[in-house]
């Protein structure tokens, strides 16, 4: 009879090290946000790490100030959770898609796993049928091994291929360990 | 009294040297265009509220560069917030000017809250921290309040009571729809390295 050794616990790198380290990799050093629980201390630790964090009143505001920062030939990428693109979709659409401005969105994913509170689950479930439907770009961050390149990647394709791309931050991410 | 919007647009156009403009859409942007197009306009068709947000990222991104934004009083009170986020931020090189018609003209003149004067922009402006605020009723006080607010602290606001839009005015949709797409010429014109 064999035993089975179980693998060593993995030491999963820190997601919000990673989704910093891929976004200063990429040359963003703007970060419009109105955050929520997972995003705040990201919000936090970004000063140290060279982000300038600007503070929103609302999300829409936010599209509004990454396309200027993004026209002006800064990098910006928006944080906000899911509800918050419900607060915004024209504007991605009518300005930064139709005028086909460079625009990287940072979402946390709200309604879906783990989820408890029952007002977030209609439009946050809904989410990337929502994006798909526009045709915006939208990937999932999953695996904290993976955070940094896909962020990296992400980057590229908004940027340089000036397109509207959202980072899905999903809960089995940001949930770990809690 | 009220500014004729156009013939302010008109002059406007001539003060501005190396300024980048953002234009909200509908009149600001037809206006802008009709009186004087240049790589550093950037106008919007679509977005209503968003070009002081967007004047603003302009500003945080080029801080080096006179930026002005230009919106409606419909779109403003679409998007108030962008009032205290100018205000917070406190970009000395953001100028924004509300073209304030008291309605939703291009619809047809339907009453907005500063109809009759109700919602008062410049003071929600001032609440806002915003330190250099302006509000004119005629051409020649507009004239001179552009020549004073450039010389002033920014963020700056100036509040423009405007008539109605002449009948015969132009409206190059054409124009604008070939012009609107060109965004890469803005980041070009602004310092940024277009990637």
């Amino acid at each position: 009879m064999t035993t089975v050794t179980p693998p060593a616990p993995h030491d999963a790198p820190c997601w919000r090290a990673g989704l910093l380290g891929g976004l200063g990799a990429a040359g963003v050093a703007h970060l419009p946000y109105l955050p929520d629980k997972p995003l705040g201390p990201l919000v936090d630790m970004a000063p140290a790490h060279g982000f300038v964090p600007v503070p929103l009143t609302r999300e829409e505001e936010g599209v509004g100030i990454a396309i200027g920062l993004n026209l002006s030939g800064r990098r910006a990428a928006l944080l906000m959770q899911a509800s918050g693109m419900g607060n915004c979709l024209n504007a991605i659409g009518s300005v930064a898609m139709a005028q086909r401005v460079p625009l990287l969105l940072i979402v946390t994913e709200r309604g879906g796993l783990g989820e408890t509170v029952a007002t977030q689950v209609p439009f946050g479930a809904a989410l990337p049928t929502v994006v798909s439907s526009m045709g915006i770009h939208h990937v999932s961050l999953e695996d904290p091994d993976q955070v940094d390149q896909v962020t990296g990647l992400a980057a590229d394709l908004a940027f340089t291929a000036r397109q509207v791309v959202l980072l899905h931050v999903r809960s089995i991410l940001t949930k770990r360990g809690a | 009294m009220s500014v004729d919007r156009p013939e302010a647009m008109r002059w406007l156009a001539d003060q501005l040297e190396d300024h980048l403009v953002v234009a909200g859409l509908g009149n600001p942007s037809y206006d802008l265009l009709d009186a004087a197009d240049r790589p550093g306009n950037l106008y919007l068709w679509g977005g209503m509220g968003m070009a002081p947000s967007i004047g603003l990222g302009v500003a945080l991104g080029a801080p080096h560069r006179e930026v002005v934004a230009m919106e409606g009083d419909g779109g403003t009170l679409m998007n108030l917030g962008c009032l205290a986020s100018i205000g917070a931020l406190a970009p000395g090189n953001l100028t924004v000017i509300v073209w304030d018609n008291g309605g939703f003209e291009l619809t047809g003149g339907q009453p907005t809250a500063t109809t009759g004067g109700t919602a008062d922009l410049a003071a929600v402006a001032r609440a806002c921290g915003i330190p250099t605020v302006r509000d004119v009723d005629d051409l020649h006080g507009f004239e001179l309040a552009w020549k004073d607010v450039t010389m002033a602290v920014g963020p700056r606001v100036l509040v423009v009571d405007t008539a109605a839009t002449p009948p015969d005015l132009p409206r190059p949709r054409a124009a604008l729809r070939r012009r609107f797409l060109r965004t890469e010429e803005f980041t070009d014109l602004a310092g940024g390295a277009a990637t």
